[in-house]
């Protein structure tokens, strides 16, 4: 029996891996020389912290995909934890304009949303946010502006560690930098399987 | 295209003569610019060719005529939840042999829905699979060498080949 599916197209096979938990789409990059690059290319972004042995090697693998995937445009990014209160912040959507311009689809669990500076989700249509933290109302603010096309947000348990309101009518612009964020040392390649 | 026509006569690749109703053909972008360009009426003798083989070619027309009803009309939640049931059944087929035939069949049609849906059966049979696992299912030669895999260890100490 040949191996059919390798002489399927590029686009057909990332459709097929965009199916699955990155986590998993990025395994079968060992397959073999033709699905080496493959991955790199996928319009999902979709990982669950249980998949993970440490919530250190989630967010190292979470950032090592944003950083080394092409600039195909993403269209679903998803990331849920159950275990880990974690200090992740997806800020290749917030700072990097081109990939996020496609983003339909954002959900967000349990995890810990850091100073935003600017966000543009121009396309977003969903917004799901359960057991978000966020330092404070200015930053759920700033996360809102950026979605003019929002038609659906799905709000849940959300932490809002300053509550002082005041600050919502003040926006300020930063630079953030993944490293900022992160804290990433070493050879990003090295985190993507773990 | 004469209205009266209600179902074209297509060959499939192996030669072999099919009926597709025009509301089946029109789930398929090439299908359907082919109605509008190609002669279909009964005194025409041109029978255009699909690269298709048969055995595919059945399932595909199968698909649209299952589909073509509710993409015409509009389905309603329980129409869809039946749908949703056939389209399981539709696709518990022979991996190694039809699966491929179909995936390269719903991109060739511009086939949306038949796409998705073949593109999901595929990504089903990897999901919780090792690295092995998926080789031996789709029958993937391993080509890296012994040198290559040892570099890609030291690189990604997390990897596993197996």
């Amino acid at each position: 029996m040949s191996d059919k599916i390798s002489e399927l197209p590029d686009s057909l096979l990332q459709h097929i891996l965009s199916c699955l938990p990155t986590k998993q789409a990025i395994a079968t990059s060992l397959l073999s020389k033709r699905w080496r690059p493959l991955w790199r290319g996928l319009s999902t972004f979709d990982v669950d912290d249980v998949d993970f042995k440490s919530f250190h090697s989630l967010a190292q693998f979470v950032d090592a995909v944003l950083i080394l995937r092409d600039s195909t445009p993403l269209k679903k990014f998803r990331i849920y934890c159950k275990q880990y209160y974690s200090f992740l912040l997806p800020h290749h959507i917030v700072a990097n304009q081109i990939t996020v311009c496609t983003i339909q689809e954002l959900r967000l669990s349990q995890v810990e949303v850091a100073n935003l500076s600017h966000v543009n989700l121009p396309s977003l249509k969903l917004m799901s946010l359960s057991k978000v933290r966020f330092p404070d109302f200015k930053c759920v603010a700033t996360l809102l502006s950026g979605c003019p096309l929002l038609e659906k947000l799905v709000l849940s348990d959300l932490d809002i560690r300053n509550k002082n309101i005041s600050t919502v009518l003040m926006l300020e612009v930063f630079n953030i930098w993944p490293q900022h964020i992160f804290q990433l040392d070493g050879d990003h390649e090295s985190f993507l399987y773990c | 295209m004469s209205s009266s026509v209600e179902a074209i006569t297509v060959l499939s690749s192996d030669g072999d003569e099919f009926k597709i109703t025009v509301s089946a053909a029109k789930l398929s972008k090439p299908l359907n610019w082919m109605l509008e360009d190609v002669c279909f009426s009964d005194d025409c003798d041109e029978v255009p060719t699909i690269e298709v083989n048969s055995k595919t070619l059945v399932k595909v027309i199968e698909y649209c005529e299952k589909h073509a009803p509710r993409a015409n009309s509009g389905a309603s939640d329980s129409d869809a939840e039946e749908l949703k049931k056939w389209d399981i059944e539709f696709m518990k087929m022979d991996v190694k042999d039809i699966l491929f035939h179909i995936l390269m069949a719903a991109n060739y049609l511009h086939m949306e829905g038949l796409y998705d849906l073949a593109c999901q059966t595929a990504a089903d049979l990897m999901k919780g699979m090792t690295v092995s696992q998926i080789r031996k299912i789709f029958h993937i030669k391993n080509d890296f060498s012994s040198e290559e895999q040892e570099q890609l260890r030291r690189q990604h100490p997390g990897c596993s080949f197996d």
